[in-house]
């Protein structure tokens, strides 16, 4: 079967085709960010119409993973969405849970609730924690709402009771209620979307869901028609931020678990670039013109968490956004890529960040107006980056633009132009270092151990300078790092995520229950992979739950014994495993009672592999050389340079050398050995 | 002699290597967040890591911590840690503790840490941290206390490790005199663990830069910050500027008063005029006083540069001995946030004309609500739980205050469904209260309304900690009051810092404070009317009456 993906970012729409003879074509088109789907349209066409891809389009799975989602909560741009939760909450989205993100910022602000105050509504009835009915629902206050939602141009609802984790009938009845009164529109519950304890997440979650899901319904239903039309007959599957990917249907209602699915098959792609040259636990880095992203991938699988946040109204200030309880493959964002601006702070030292050039204007070097020293105005005075390495040579950069930048900056804190832009890089790459020894820290690992798969348009560049901080021996640069996402999309497995919480002392254990809980988790899951065409008898489950003391409130999540053990003998195993995972991560162990409190459920088929032969020219040739600053030097150092396409497989050469590949250049310090492998990869071993 | 391979004046070195340290004590910080027991240090942040050159200067804290600790620690050290166990009488593995209020941070609950760090045979420096334990002994509430006696254990300076070895003997007196002696031993052996995580780091990096020793660092980072600091105070005038704040107080009214001074570079913060101590738990210390003196000035003049000892030398306070504010050791002071926390709002009314466009109106947050609820429930287990409340945000320069927000402390409060799960209590509404927050040009932020109603068959207690019901939160430059707080049983006042029974069905209505305004209300933009008018942050009666709004609402909406 041949596959297709595609992969919607910011700037471009990236595509790679594996046809029916198992040979990788790539592709890039420029996105279109009125309608995405037109990207996709016309790139698939194209990569289908090349002569030397052979595909049976009547068998072809297309998968793709998109921007449409994050996008609309960013730039406000969902439909106008109801929220109907208890009445006496309404202002639930308002109040937040009253803590602030900087303590000496007094200008602190957060961002807009996407839903305003006149369109949420109460709806008269309540549940206790215990799921005693207080009050029955008051249907008629439901339906007085919903004949509204038409003339007020309300387009979709989101519908948070509390207690409905748990106790889900009148979120149920409400969702029925609105069906009847306002046939179109779209209604999403919290008990279905996010179905976990602690009300305001799961009504923020809620919110983004119904927020963006009339839009992403739109660009599914644009693509199956149009990919129908070519003959192509399989629905699209599309990646989830946990890593799985869903049938179109799962996808349109429920876009929030989308919205990381484009980072979420770059760690997929690079657990298995790190597979292909045998390395099953690993640091994949990404980083590009805004931002670097880490993540830390044990036993050849990318860690799912349930706590995200986007639309940070301070660049990356963790609670500056909306909370979401979705899984998501865990991994850190840093704000800092190519176009981080460096800049001399109040007290006369070197900053790099949190501002960025961005693409526009960009670097001073891209010479389209930006003035402002860059990240990536530092790599080429450093020799790093080459004047015609940047899109393989067809996007000019001017070398003395950014000399000019550095210099200005340089002059203001009294330092050599060279110690300023070796200072910018060295800094870049000692955030990285520390953000990724704190996440591998949180996972209980040694960030020595993993070596680091570095892809995007600088994660090479810095790569050799990062692991040189963190003791890493190793440094992985793909081949086809340039549509490292839709490559991840090829290989990653079809997989639905679902969570349920209830709270339970490990002294009140009732088994039937928790039985209960695992197999509605798993019928629910099983269906969604079956509906994407997985056999039943292929579905495999992995299960965790969230843990913690009695009286703790950081849960860890905890791998499950198998779930037809006798009762005694799960929990047995069940604590087992907890004390050993704190033991992990906090290096003792309390003896004090447990408590569980969510439990998640994974269906999902196997992960796909792909070999992609690589077709290269390998005479090896030198393109040339340059002088390059290296901090362990001290000094520039003549460097030759190398195309990564032409090199041959399996010959070793010596540090200092400079790899440049289509979309990165690989940065090799005199401390290193390289070579690459059958695949294509570039493998850099440090002394 | 210390080597000078690396150049701490350099910018860049400097930059590298002091964030580096705040790194190690942001790792520190993660240890000890992660496992504690302690809500309040969960739910509130309500602990520190600070990391400190040999003669106990602050070099480097954890990036979050609430304000009150942002002196305490070193200050602790300096005068009384490094006094009474000098270098000589420490080896490596000992580590110190007390929860002497006189020497921490005013109450029992705290414990402070130290650790010294050895490298190369020397001591380089001190890991700190304090912590918020789940329980201290003493009177189960504390706020009825009139001495410290009442509130609880209190042991001095000890080593509660001695060359690596638990000295058991304190650890048991400790355990036979609190509540939750698992709780409270596990959160002591955090700190142990989290000062031992700075200790094991800062002795890797100085490895990594081949340096001998931490305070050439230390002084490059002080000097910085204090010249910084220094700077900033400088672009005031000269002068002395005083504000008072009246305070419900425990059923009496008390005064706050505070006279700050600028003086060439450097700020002198007198509260002379404050009422005296009272027999009541609110007594606050000095070094509680000193840490929120110098937070207010600090998010004022240089809210980015991370915290450390430079960053406070320019700063002074002082209050009457006997004051309120300057309490006998004897005072009890467990509840002592419930008066320190109105110092930064009274130092911005004290500068609202000396720093117009930073400083906010009084605050509904300050200080944060508390009900604790306590009862058994109806198969006979024994509850009890606290849940936090907060008022609006004073009106700022820029914009409106936030509505519901912790201030000057950072607590989060529990989830109503997670409050529910362990506490037979309905939170039957939490809504923002209309036309609460100050009027002004920017309004203050608006606080909120909360039902409990005890859904047991059982009476329950709720032990009530509040402010600003007698006296509203003030505004500043021209904005008016915001709306006080008020506590009510069946439509009736009760004592906001008392206990309430509720028996099976009874209802409790707390209703937090809206912050003060800022600015003259006849400069408010009509935009942000109609915009709080659409909201129902204001009625059409008061966007009438006090912002004088002439438009209907019909038109407003168009």
């Amino acid at each position: 079967m041949a596959k297709l993906a595609f992969d919607t970012g910011g700037t471009f729409t990236d595509f790679a085709l594996m046809d029916d003879a198992g040979r990788l074509h790539m592709h890039k088109v420029l996105s279109t960010p009125a309608n995405p789907a037109e990207a996709v349209i016309r790139g698939v066409g194209e990569l289908l119409a090349k002569p030397e891809a052979t595909v049976d389009l009547s068998d072809l799975q297309v998968l793709g993973a998109t921007t449409v989602v994050t996008n609309a909560v960013l730039e406000r741009k969902g439909v106008r969405t109801a929220f109907v939760t208890t009445a006496g909450f309404e202002d639930m989205l308002r109040i937040r849970n009253e803590g602030r993100y900087d303590i000496y910022d007094l200008d602190l602000q957060y961002p807009a609730p996407l839903v305003t105050r006149a369109d949420s509504f109460g709806a008269r009835e309540r549940i206790a924690a215990d799921g005693t009915v207080i009050a029955a629902l008051a249907e008629d206050s439901v339906r007085d709402v919903a004949r509204e939602f038409g003339a007020k141009g309300i387009r979709s609802v989101a519908v948070c009771l509390l207690h409905a984790y748990k106790h889900p009938e009148h979120e149920q009845r409400i969702a029925a209620l609105i069906q009847q009164e306002a046939p179109d529109i779209y209604v999403s519950l919290s008990s279905s979307v996010c179905p976990e304890v602690r009300e305001f997440e799961r009504a923020t979650t809620t919110v983004v869901n119904a927020y963006t899901r009339p839009q992403m319904a739109k660009h599914v239903a644009e693509l199956e028609h149009a990919f129908a039309g070519m003959g192509i007959r399989r629905p699209v599957l599309w990646m989830t931020s946990s890593g799985g990917l869903v049938p179109s249907a799962r996808a349109a209602d429920m876009p929030v678990k989308l919205i990381e699915s484009g980072p979420a098959a770059g760690a997929v792609a690079a657990a298995a670039f790190g597979q292909s040259v045998g390395e099953q636990h690993l640091l994949s880095f990404d980083m590009g013109g805004t931002t670097a992203k880490l993540c830390v991938i044990p036993n050849g699988e990318p860690t799912v968490s349930a706590e995200l946040e986007v639309a940070h109204l301070r660049r990356f200030r963790k609670g500056s956004g909306f909370p979401l309880k979705i899984q998501s493959i865990r991994m850190i964002e840093i704000g800092a890529g190519g176009g981080s601006i460096a800049a001399r702070n109040p007290l006369g030292l070197l900053d790099v960040g949190p501002h960025s050039a961005g693409a526009s204007p960009g670097p001073a070097a891209y010479g389209l107006g930006g003035t402002e020293p860059t990240v990536t105005d530092a790599d080429i005075l450093l020799g790093y980056m080459g004047a015609g390495s940047f899109v393989g040579g067809s996007f000019k950069v001017s070398p003395e633009a950014a000399r000019g930048a550095i210099v200005k900056l340089a002059g203001s804190l009294g330092v050599s132009e060279v110690r300023c832009a070796w200072g910018i890089h060295d800094l870049v790459n000692e955030s990285m270092s520390k953000a990724a020894a704190m996440h591998a820290t949180e996972l209980g690992v040694d960030p020595r151990s993993l070596p680091l798969i570095a892809f995007g348009g600088a994660g090479p560049v810095h790569a050799y300078g990062i692991a040189r901080k963190l003791g890493i021996k190793r440094v992985v640069c793909p081949a086809g790092a340039g549509v490292t996402s839709a490559i991840g999309l090829l290989i990653a497995p079809v997989a639905v995520d679902l969570s349920a919480s209830r709270p339970m002392a490990f002294d009140r254990w009732d088994h039937a229950e928790v039985r209960r809980i695992l197999d509605g988790l798993m019928a629910e899951g099983d269906a969604v992979v079956a509906g994407a065409g997985v056999l039943a008898d292929r579905i495999t489950h992995r299960v965790s739950v969230d843990m913690r003391h009695v009286g703790q409130g950081h849960e860890i999540a905890v791998e499950l014994p198998d779930a037809d053990a006798p009762p005694e003998a799960f929990r047995t195993v069940l604590a087992e495993r907890f004390f050993e995972r704190y033991r992990a991560l906090f290096g003792r162990t309390i003896d004090a009672p447990l408590e569980v409190l969510t439990w998640r459920v994974r269906s999902g088929s196997a992960a796909e592999r792909i070999d992609s032969p690589r077709p290269a020219i390998a005479d090896g040739t030198q393109k040339g050389s340059r002088r390059v600053f290296f901090g362990e030097v001290g000094d520039y150092v003549e460097t030759p340079i190398y195309d990564h396409y032409r090199l041959p497989v399996g010959v070793l050469f010596e540090g200092p050398a400079i790899v440049e590949q289509r979309e990165s250049t690989a940065v090799i310090g005199p401390a290193a050995t390289a070579h690459v492998t059958a695949e294509g990869h570039l493998v850099i071993d440090l002394h | 002699m210390a080597r000078t391979a690396v150049d701490f004046e350099d910018p860049i070195n400097l930059q590298v290597l002091w964030n580096r340290l705040i790194f190690i004590a942001d790792q520190a910080d993660h240890v000890l967040g992660r496992t504690a027991f302690s809500p309040i240090v969960r739910e509130n942040h309500d602990y520190v890591t600070v990391l400190m050159d040999s003669r106990g200067r602050a070099v480097a804290q954890c990036t979050w911590s609430i304000p009150v600790f942002i002196t305490s620690l070193p200050s602790a050290a300096q005068k009384h840690f490094l006094p009474t166990f000098p270098a000589e009488t420490l080896v490596e593995g000992d580590v110190l503790a007390t929860n002497d209020p006189e020497i921490g941070t005013g109450h029992l609950p705290d414990v402070t840490m130290i650790t010294p760090i050895f490298h190369r045979g020397r001591i380089v420096g001190y890991a700190g941290s304090i912590a918020h334990l789940p329980d201290i002994g003493g009177a189960p509430l504390h706020s009825d206390a009139s001495d410290i006696f009442e509130e609880g254990l209190r042991f001095p300076i000890v080593k509660i490790h001695e060359a690596g070895v638990p000295n058991q003997d304190v650890l048991d007196i400790i355990a036979a005199s609190v509540r939750l002696p698992r709780e409270v031993l596990g959160d002591i052996d955090s700190m142990v663990a989290a000062n031992a995580v700075m200790a094991r780091e800062l002795v890797a990096f100085l490895d990594e830069y081949g340096l001998d020793e931490l305070d050439g660092l230390a002084d490059a980072i002080h000097g910085r910050s204090e010249s910084q600091m220094r700077t900033a105070i400088g672009s005031w005038p000269n002068g002395s500027f005083s504000a008072e704040t009246t305070l419900d107080g425990y059923g009496e009214d008390i005064t706050l008063r505070a006279t700050v001074t600028v003086a060439d570079q450097s700020i002198h913060v007198d509260y002379a005029g404050t009422s005296p101590q009272i027999l009541h738990s609110i007594n606050c210390r000095a070094n509680y006083r000193y840490a929120h003196t110098v937070y207010a000035l600090k998010c004022l003049l240089d809210p980015e540069t991370p915290n450390n000892e430079g960053c406070i030398a320019p700063i002074t306070d002082e209050a009457p001995p006997g004051s309120i504010l300057n309490p006998e050791a004897w005072t009890a002071g467990n509840s002592r946030n419930l008066v320190g926390h109105v110092i930064p709002s009274l130092i911005f009314k004290a500068l609202q004309d000396v720093a117009p466009d930073k400083v906010l109106g009084d605050s509904g947050g300050a200080p944060i609500w508390a009900a604790n609820c306590v009862g058994r429930r109806d198969d006979g287990a024994q509850f009890g739980s606290v849940q936090n409340f907060h008022g609006g945000l004073g009106g700022r320069a820029r914009s409106d205050g936030l509505d519901t927000l912790s201030f000057p402390s950072n607590c989060k409060v529990t989830a109503v469904e997670m409050f529910e799960l362990v506490v037979p209590v309905l939170t039957e509404r939490k809504e923002l209260i209309a036309d609460s927050g100050g009027a002004g040009r920017h309004r203050g932020g608006l606080g909120q309304r909360v039902v409990l109603r005890n859904l047991g068959r059982q009476p329950m207690n709720v032990y009530l900690a509040s402010e600003r019901v007698r006296h509203p939160c003030f505004g500043v430059l021209g904005g008016r009051d915001g709306r006080p707080g008020r506590i009510t049983k069946n439509g009736l006042p009760q004592f906001p810092k008392g206990k309430v029974t509720l028996a099976q069905g009874e209802a409790l209505a707390i209703e937090t404070p809206g912050g003060g305004g800022h600015g003259d209300v006849a400069q408010r933009a009509p935009s942000l009317i109609e915009r709080d008018l659409a909201d129902g942050a204001i009625t059409p009666q008061a966007a009438r009456e006090i912002y004088g709004y002439r438009r209907s609402l019909a038109d407003a909406a168009e």
